[in-house]
């Protein structure tokens, strides 16, 4: 079957901070909150945006991105288990998210 | 004038009892074709029946996602606009006209069905003419990265120009090219199916974790299939729950009972997708006469359709 890596790659992050969100969200402060929620509405716009486009996979810096998206989402799940620096763990959502919205835009749509 | 019609009906019994009979003595010249493609029609109309029950399933997860985002999103604080509610809609249209698209695709194979057991051109046409319709106007589904009209080609003017036929080897190489592309069209899109009811699952847990936290449900019936199991009574089962670790455990039994969901009509895309690859071997084998092996694309699209099956009973379930 046909198998997109940067669609699977954001729908992960996507589903990963979708899940997570409450837990996160209670261990932040009033502006670290507002933070995430940018973050949450990025990376579904990404994820939805992601339905509407064909990605070259072989592309090297597609390749590199994905890398680099999946490494990130893996690295914010194995910190989920302890939020005591839930600045370092928003910081690295944020980055993990404007990874994301690059591979988006190298997307092409579709008419 | 009832008389008449009676002996018309009884007449064309007839007939119909000697086409069968004529049909299953084999050496005679086009029986054994018609009889081949009478099973060949039986199991396209059931694999477009199970597609098209797949595609509604998804629709209605995706009108799902909407409704509880929006609850989400009010209670979290996130936007939610116009744009990005427009973007479902366009998924819920794509996928219901795959939908369609499924049903004219079984409207034909009905139509193939009666050519196999007598010559009713005037079907055909009309319900290659349909399918031809549904074709030009299929929309990208915007959840695929997949344009089918890049996919589906010149095949709905083939498919329209198939009017009048008697010939059933015509139409079955015209509906293998449909169903070549709409597997190729199935296969592409299907990593995106599997996210549809996966997202469902995910909005499912948020707004179930939010109502039992809040204490707005009565949560503990959810052990009640466990207690019973020994013969116990639950205790306190018309309050709602406060301690974090049940409120944990009772959370996660919904999770378990979301994501089920999506595990299931995942299952059914894939009996799907092998139904589908199973008939195109089938149309040609029966294109070069050779003997159909129906039986992986049967068991493909009854796999699909119990997990369907499934789904719509998880789907009514109360208080279970």
């Amino acid at each position: 079957m046909a198998d997109s890596q940067s669609f699977k790659n954001l729908k992960d992050q996507y589903f990963l901070l979708d899940r997570n969100f409450n837990k996160l969200f209670a261990a932040c402060n009033a502006a670290q909150q507002d933070q995430l929620r940018r973050d949450y509405v990025n990376s579904r716009d990404n994820f939805w945006e992601a339905r509407n486009r064909v990605f070259a996979e072989n592309d090297p810096l597609v390749k590199t991105l994905n890398k680099e998206l999946k490494d990130s989402t893996d690295l914010i799940n194995g910190m989920l288990s302890n939020l005591k620096n839930i600045a370092k763990i928003l910081n690295l959502i944020t980055g993990a998210v404007r990874l994301g919205s690059s591979l988006i835009t190298m997307g092409s749509g579709i008419a | 004038m009832s008389k008449l019609a009676d002996s018309k009906v009884r007449l064309s019994r007839v007939i119909t009892l000697l086409l069968v009979l004529l049909l299953v003595v084999p050496g005679l010249s086009g029986c054994n074709n018609k009889a081949e493609g009478l099973k060949l029609a039986e199991t396209g109309v059931a694999t477009a029946e199970t597609m098209a029950s797949y595609y509604d399933s998804l629709a209605r997860d995706t009108l799902d996602i909407w409704e509880w985002e929006a609850f989400l999103s009010a209670i979290r604080g996130t936007s939610f606009d116009d744009r990005e509610q427009q973007r479902l809609q366009d998924q819920i249209d794509a996928l219901n006209k795959r939908s369609r698209l499924a049903n004219r695709l079984r409207s034909t194979y009905s139509a193939l069905k009666e050519l196999s057991s007598y010559n009713a051109s005037g079907e055909v046409k009309s319900a290659a003419e349909n399918l031809s319709n549904t074709i030009l106007g299929l929309p990208p589904l915007k959840a695929s990265g997949v344009d089918p009209s890049t996919i589906f080609g010149k095949l709905a003017g083939d498919l329209a120009a198939w009017k009048q036929s008697k010939d059933l080897r015509k139409g079955s190489v015209l509906i293998l090219q449909t169903l070549e592309r709409l597997t190729v069209l199935f296969d592409r899109e299907t990593e995106a199916y599997k996210s549809i009811p996966e997202e469902r699952a995910n909005k499912i847990e948020n707004v179930v974790d939010y109502v039992i936290r809040n204490k707005m449900v009565l949560s503990l019936p959810l052990l009640q299939k466990v207690v019973d199991a020994v013969g116990l009574k639950l205790v306190g089962a018309d309050k709602p729950v406060d301690k974090e670790e049940t409120i944990l455990g009772l959370v996660a039994i919904a999770r378990v009972r979301a994501h089920r969901v999506g595990l299931l009509s995942a299952g059914a895309a894939v009996g799907i997708h092998q139904a589908l690859e199973q008939l195109v071997e089938n149309h040609r084998e029966f294109n070069a006469s050779k003997g159909l092996s129906l039986d992986s694309a049967l068991a493909g699209i009854e796999k699909a359709q119990s997990y369907l099956d499934e789904i719509n009973k998880l789907r009514s379930e109360k208080g279970k």
